[in-house]
């Protein structure tokens, strides 16, 4: 059997994904969606989600989380989210991603929140990066496969 | 309003969880404790197991989850970008 998988293109600097993310399970809107990009950040222990996109999806807060940044500890809120990826090969020019049911996660993320002028809206870390096999190839694309 | 109430809620509980930790280590580490009104109402293997106790049984939904650990999250390189 296949597992869902996704490849693309890299710019050698960053790895950037389209990244779908649902409210927790136990929220007002559970099946609400909201369709963003993540930085995929292999240093970072947690995953991070912006406080515009947090309170578009009406997230809740669970708790609150010690983040270490460059000014030392702060307090984070947290949130219960779940996060999605829209599997196929970017690379492919006939690859439509708006066609695609997205593969969510079956874990729901206990994330913490970014700061407003964090450049992208979403942070995934290792808690989530952990649950797959990422491959990033000299060629300049990455394969990211999940489930 | 009730935003401000829930955030209250948690920044108290958060008080008493870090006051408790070390004591909460011993036998908890690692699980993820639902707290509310200053109290622990007991420890889940997940957060989703904890949310869903809280979410069941607190009608008014004002209680948070902690994970039992002295450990802040990591940024990498991204520390400096603003959080």
């Amino acid at each position: 059997m296949q597992m869902p998988a996704i490849e693309w293109r890299h710019n050698r600097e960053r790895l950037i994904l389209p990244i779908v993310i649902l409210p927790g399970y136990n929220s007002l809107n559970p099946t609400q969606t909201l369709q963003t990009d993540g930085l995929l950040d292999t240093g970072a222990t947690g995953t991070g989600i912006r406080g515009d996109l947090a309170r578009a999806l009406e997230l809740r807060p669970k708790g609150q989380r010690r983040v270490l940044t460059a000014n030392g500890d702060i307090l984070a809120q947290e949130y219960l989210f779940r996060v999605g990826f829209v599997c196929g090969d970017y690379t492919d020019p006939y690859f439509d991603p708006l066609t695609q049911q997205p593969y969510v996660l079956d874990k729901e993320v206990l994330g913490f929140e970014l700061g407003e002028r964090f450049p992208y809206p979403m942070l995934i870390g290792m808690d989530v990066i952990a649950q797959g096999d990422l491959a990033i190839n000299r060629s300049g694309t990455a394969r990211l496969v999940i489930g | 309003m009730e935003d401000d109430t829930l955030r209250h809620e948690i920044a108290e509980n958060f008080d008493f969880f870090q006051r408790t930790l070390k004591e909460q280590l011993r036998a908890h580490a690692g699980q993820f404790a639902l707290i509310k009104d200053r109290r622990i109402h007991g420890y889940f293997e997940t957060a989703s197991a904890a949310d869903t106790e809280g979410w069941s049984r607190f009608s008014d939904k004002l209680y948070s989850i902690q994970q039992v650990t002295p450990e802040p999250v990591e940024l990498g390189l991204y520390a400096n970008a603003g959080n």
